[in-house]
């Protein structure tokens, strides 16, 4: 079968759903449950780290759930700072796509209650300059201005003073740097590719949560009754994942079939 | 329903021209993939220097001038482009392989050996919940047969052998649902791709680069019988 054809298959089972919403239900799955009860329970004055590891390839899937975590502690009585240590290009990302998105409550002054550090180069390097020096690794933040005037990183001398650490992609950076040197808690934001990697971290207690793609994006939003893009993208999601398992099962009949037929034609002879 | 603006028009053209791959190799997609990699490199090469000039100053504001010692071993990096001196290079780089190294073993043997281990001692039965019975033990036993594949010291006969052939099907179970999660991301991209393709403000240039695209393949199968 020409591959065209399936491509052209997958490209109108999205966009058909995307269009024609069907209202799949959506249950919730205790992975969500358990890190939304653990987000909801954090006490007044928590300061939260986030990383957002995401890159021009990978904000689709990453950008749903960091903007459904951001919103739900942004109506908390915490405080953040955005940090970024993976591309330059996530600078961009966050400043002019994610933080846009956002509905930050109008008492939440930036500086005070919310901060977005730029670039930290280094990667697991930077995590670690970062977690021993905040103020000394860079000095402004993302909209240029001077980071070490700012009231909430006055706070902050090293890794102790964070009370949770959120990475978004693979955590074992942040687990090697910041979880095990610090013992700072830790949850994770993790793509479909590495929920396998997180999810041993989670059974050993050194991840507080772990929310899953746009399926844990979406759970999250309806727990926090604000249903957005994540949710809206469920349907599609259903649709091609049945596309895909029915092309698998018809590939997998129809080879085996194939199989038959070339091995009678043998027996035959 | 209004045209959007030019810069939209043309993350619109590039998305479509990456997609154009699927029908075939083209004109299109080479542009695109050549502008990404011009325009991401010289972003990187911008940061990079913006970056290393921010730290430079900030340390050498808090008066720590053994920065000015990294700095010149950097340096050494740009020696690659003349060969006579290009095995300078190789210090800037042993130092940084072997800072990196060092930084990541320092958490490693904790946080990604003895810590995931610890969390495989599960209690084989729970009192009052058969289900979380069941999960642990085969927890338990997925772990310790897949680690088992990877021993070499003995014969391979007799309950060996059933060990063994059980931790290959632990292995490729786990690589199924790792490869069901890959799936779920790449749909995911997709996806959130076609939701701002498809978003009002953008969909009008969207119908007309779709119209365009309808219109190359016909022009390119035109040709195509043509040439037969």
């Amino acid at each position: 079968m020409n591959r065209r054809i399936i491509f052209l298959c997958v490209i109108v089972v999205v966009i058909y759903p995307l269009y024609n919403p069907i209202g799949l239900p959506i249950p919730i799955s205790p992975l969500t449950r358990q890190l939304f009860d653990y987000t909801d329970a954090l006490p007044s004055g928590t300061i939260i780290v986030i990383d957002p590891w995401m890159s021009t390839g990978s904000y689709p899937e990453l950008n749903p759930m960091t903007v459904v975590m951001l919103n739900h502690l942004m109506n908390l009585d915490t405080k953040i700072i955005i940090i970024n240590t993976h591309h330059p290009e996530t600078l961009g990302i966050i400043k002019d796509i994610t933080i846009p998105m956002l509905d930050i409550p109008t008492d939440k002054v930036y500086g005070e209650d919310w901060v977005f550090i730029g670039f930290i180069p280094g990667m697991e390097l930077g995590i670690s300059s970062f977690a021993s020096n905040p103020k000394g690794v860079v000095t402004k933040d993302g909209y240029g201005g001077d980071l070490t005037k700012l009231p909430l990183m006055q706070e902050v001398t090293d890794g102790s003073d964070f009370d949770l650490w959120i990475a978004v992609g693979k955590p074992d950076y942040a687990l090697r740097q910041v979880q095990e040197v610090y013992n700072t808690p830790m949850t994770c934001l993790a793509p479909g590719g590495g929920a396998a990697e997180a999810m041993p971290y989670l059974a050993s207690g050194q991840l507080k949560g772990v929310m899953i793609s746009t399926r844990g994006a979406a759970e999250y939003e309806l727990l926090l009754q604000k249903p957005g893009l994540a949710v809206s993208g469920m349907d599609a999601t259903s649709a091609v994942h049945i596309f895909i398992i029915l092309g698998i099962i018809i590939g997998n009949i129809y080879y085996v079939l194939k199989q038959k037929k070339i091995v009678g034609n043998k027996v035959l002879e | 329903m209004q045209i959007p603006e030019i810069g939209v028009l043309v993350a619109i053209f590039y998305t479509f021209a990456l997609y154009s791959i699927l029908y075939k190799p083209n004109i299109f997609y080479k542009f695109t993939v050549a502008t990404l990699i011009g325009a991401a490199s010289s972003y990187w090469a911008i940061f990079a220097l913006n970056s290393s000039i921010d730290i430079i100053q900030t340390r050498l504001a808090l008066q720590d001038y053994s920065i000015i010692l990294a700095l010149l071993v950097g340096l050494l990096l740009f020696t690659s482009f003349k060969s006579d001196i290009s095995y300078l290079s190789r210090y800037p780089v042993m130092v940084i392989t072997s800072v990196g190294a060092i930084v990541a073993v320092r958490g490693m043997l904790s946080a990604q050996l003895v810590e995931p281990m610890m969390g495989i001692i599960k209690p084989l039965f729970v009192p009052g919940n058969l289900l979380d019975s069941f999960n642990n033990i085969i927890i338990i036993a997925c772990a310790l047969t897949a680690l088992f594949y990877f021993t070499f010291t003995r014969e391979y006969k007799g309950v060996v052998t059933s060990i063994h052939r059980a931790g290959r099907i632990s292995i490729l179970v786990g690589l199924g649902a790792s490869y069901g999660t890959q799936l779920f991301s790449r749909s995911s991209l997709f996806i959130g791709r076609m939701q701002w393709l498809i978003d009002p403000s953008r969909i009008m240039g969207t119908i007309i680069l779709t119209v365009a695209v309808i219109g190359f393949i016909l022009y390119d199968k035109f040709l195509e019988g043509k040439s037969k």
